[in-house]
């Protein structure tokens, strides 16, 4: 168990139960300790290390060992090593202690028990003045040298060797030994990350884009084929091209699973580029960087010779999902993911298109809706049957419609339980079937009765087009015109009367504005 | 012999992974219609052009219908242009075609350019898609390029266009408006050019719940006036 310092300032202590510090803090988090992920985590935090010497080690569960021997040049002074090294990993945002002493082993002991700080040559003896506890011999071992009235490293020393190895052990007297540098065994290093990074280096600087496509070609294939030995695809890779100035020019390619073929890189490669309208310096090209900053493992295909067809369908519209997402840019290649919520224009998001099922089900559709809305729905006029009936005729755009049947109202109300629907007006929508064959999707706008006049808006078509002039197609040119054709208005029906359970029945008739 | 012809046929499955590339059309379950088209239904793979008043709509139907008979995905290449006109495509307007969340692809374009070339990509993928393509008109060359894309790639495009602009290599050219007929809302399809074919005008009405088409009519007779209510 852990508490963070804030947690510690409100009075949580190790060893308390959940309720009680619950209790102490009401807006206490909990987490639940995952050894593993903890583990994998601190491997990756400890590969930052190597910026301050080139073998890293893990000391326990909660040190990293970092050999500095001749590095510290590199950085001032060992003092201004170590605060760098406390920056770094503080700026990540833990908490950390520091220590550089000669032997694993002090610098740990003296991290974590002496304080930190730099542990000159000469000052092993302060080494001496750290609580038994330190050696990490176990409890048992601690509890019987205090019996004795030993308490400090120090008082140890002055017994003879062969002495403590008869009465303590091994394991004390080359604990002892190895803090006072003697016949250290080096700590197990870390082994490095595997790292994904392939160049070439054009013999001159060069435009000719087919040279450098085959540059790129041959680096891609030797970049696939250290992935292959580890197992892994690339999710995110950086080109960079460096001209012979030495500027560079980086681009990027992010992918929603990984990739391991050369061919189909090199044409997201491409699209990319010409996305970016990458124009070729003056200079030419004179070498190409290319490396795999991030990989995930790749689960190797099935052995047959031919794959089944639908496998092959599903691998071709990921590919061509992949391919549009760099031709046009991520964000332009979309799915319509729908929500449930009652006004329609909420009820479905454009999202860049991302893999993985869609636990989502089916539309929320709770009643016909068209194939388009408008984003701000329109003004219009119309003359209905107030206070809730059918409206009768539409004018919108300067044309006056007839409605010849009408089914709703549908009402939908706001979402009373947000905040920003607090002016938001309850909606009845009427679908419209105006003379000329356009199915129209209209609504009102408030109610009568209400401090404000309702408004009548039009905000979608279910065939997709509106009744305006220019959608009709111009056959100026088609010899097949046939303009006698009946596109004009239908010869004029008979008033509706009653009807059937989908559409309204009109009742007196009272002009409402 | 017979076995070398099954073999190489295997093969091109294999290579294609979609519908043949001889394959028949998509019926339309309008006997006049469906008379009319060559193989039987809408062909398929090819790119057809549909002008019209109702063209989305009935665009999308077709989807449904070639979604049913195992396409994959339906991509949309939407104009921005035309969002302004007409309004955006809303995704639960398709749940009256049948054609899901997940069966949805949305490229947001920017001119025809750009619908061209995702169009083009699309039906070049051998999965055997539909792909639906909003433009302002299809050219010769543009259309040319668009049914090798269909065939290489075993998919179905649809180009709705604004306008008529000249002739292209379009399969099927139809012209659908809304209409009333008989007190029922109805699309008036008029498939006024075919490779192969006659021209030919009909009446169809979509049937929500058995997600196909339905024939209302055969030829349209524009003298019939309808006495009985609108129901």
């Amino acid at each position: 168990m852990a508490a963070d310092a804030q947690a510690r300032a409100g009075g949580i202590r190790i060893g308390m139960s959940l309720a009680d510090a619950r209790a102490r803090l009401p807006g206490l988090r909990a987490l639940a300790t995952d050894p593993e992920r903890d583990r994998r985590a601190f491997e990756r935090l400890a590969h930052h290390g190597r910026r301050f010497g080139p073998v890293v080690a893990l000391d326990g569960e909660d040190g990293i060992l970092v050999d500095v021997t001749g590095c510290a040049s590199l950085f001032g002074g060992e003092e201004a090593l170590r605060a760098r090294a406390v920056a770094t990993f503080e700026t990540m945002g833990w908490t950390v202690s520091a220590a550089i002493a000669t032997g694993a082993l002090a610098a740990s002991l003296w991290a974590r028990f002496g304080g930190g700080g730099v542990l000159p040559e000469g000052g092993r003896s302060r080494l001496e003045e750290l609580p038994i506890a330190a050696l990490g011999l176990g409890e048992e071992l601690a509890a019987a040298l205090r019996r004795l009235g030993l308490h400090r490293i120090g008082e140890l020393r002055r017994f003879p060797r062969p002495a403590l190895r008869k009465r303590f052990g091994e394991a004390l007297t080359s604990r002892i030994e190895a803090l006072f540098g003697h016949a250290e065994r080096p700590p197990q290093p870390l082994p490095e990350p595997p790292s994904f990074e392939t160049g070439a280096h054009l013999p001159e600087p060069t435009r000719d884009r087919a040279v450098i496509e085959r540059m790129l070609r041959r680096a891609l294939e030797a970049l696939c084929r250290s992935l292959e030995r580890a197992g892994r695809g690339v999710l995110r890779c950086e080109l960079r091209l460096v001209d012979a100035a030495g500027r560079g020019r980086e681009f990027r390619l992010d992918l929603l699973e990984p990739v391991r073929d050369p061919a189909f890189l090199a044409q997201l490669l491409r699209l990319r580029c010409e996305r970016l309208e990458h124009r070729m310096p003056e200079e030419g090209i004179e070498r190409i960087l290319l490396r795999a900053v991030r990989t995930a493992p790749i689960v190797p295909r099935s052995g047959r010779l031919a794959a089944e067809p639908a496998e092959e369908r599903r691998r071709a519209v990921r590919r061509l999902i992949e391919r549009l997402r760099q031709r046009f840019g991520p964000d332009r290649v979309l799915r319509l993911v729908p929500e449930a919520r009652f006004f329609p224009e909420r009820a479905a998001t454009a999202q860049p298109w991302r893999d993985g099922r869609q636990e989502h089900g089916g539309w929320f559709a709770p009643g016909p809706r068209p194939l388009r809305l408008f984003v701000r729905p329109q003004d219009i006029e119309v003359l209905a049957t107030v206070p809730d009936g059918p409206p009768h005729r539409l004018l919108w755009n300067g044309r006056s419609l007839r409605i010849l049947a009408a089914a709703g109202p549908e009402r939908l109300l706001p979402e009373w339980w947000r905040d920003e629907d607090a002016a938001v007006r309850t909606r009845d929508y009427w679908r419209v079937v105006t003379d000329d064959g356009h199915e129209l999707w209209l609504f009102r706008e408030g109610l009568y009765g209400d401090a404000a006049p309702p408004r009548w808006r039009l905000h979608g078509a279910f065939d997709g087009a509106l009744p305006q002039a220019g959608v009709r197609p111009e056959t100026g040119a088609e010899p097949e015109v046939r303009s006698s054709r009946a596109m004009a208005a239908p010869p004029p029906v008979p008033r509706p009367e009653g009807g059937r359970d989908a559409f309204a029945v009109r009742g007196k008739r009272r002009y409402g504005s | 012999m017979r076995r070398l012809h099954a073999l190489r046929a295997t093969i091109r499955a294999i290579e294609r992974g979609g519908l043949e590339p001889t394959c028949g059309g998509i019926p339309t379950d309008h006997p006049v219609l469906d008379g009319i088209l060559p193989r039987g239904g809408l062909p398929a793979p090819a790119v057809h052009e549909v002008s019209g008043a109702a063209a989305d709509g009935f665009a999308a139907a077709f989807a449904s219908r070639i979604i049913a008979s195992g396409a994959p995905l339906l991509v949309w290449c939407a104009d921005e242009a035309r969002a302004k006109r007409c309004g955006s495509l809303h995704g639960p307007g398709f749940a009256r075609f049948g054609i899901g969340p997940e069966r949805l692809l949305l490229v947001a374009c920017r001119g025809a350019e750009e619908v061209l070339a995702a169009c083009e990509e699309a039906l070049r993928a051998p999965a055997g898609l539909v792909v639906v393509a909003e433009l302002d008109h299809l050219d010769l060359g543009p259309g040319r390029r668009l049914q090798l894309a269909a065939e290489a790639g075993g998919s179905v495009g649809f180009c709705l266009v604004a306008r008529i602009r000249g002739p292209n290599p379009a399969f099927c050219r139809f012209r659908v408006e809304p209409g009333i007929r008989d007190g029922r809302r109805c699309w008036r399809v008029d498939l006024w050019r075919v490779r192969g074919g006659t021209p030919c005008e009909a009446e169809i009405v979509w049937d929500d719940e058995a997600l196909a088409f339905a024939p209302l009519s055969g030829l349209s007779r524009p003298e019939t006036a309808s006495e009985r209510a609108i129901s």
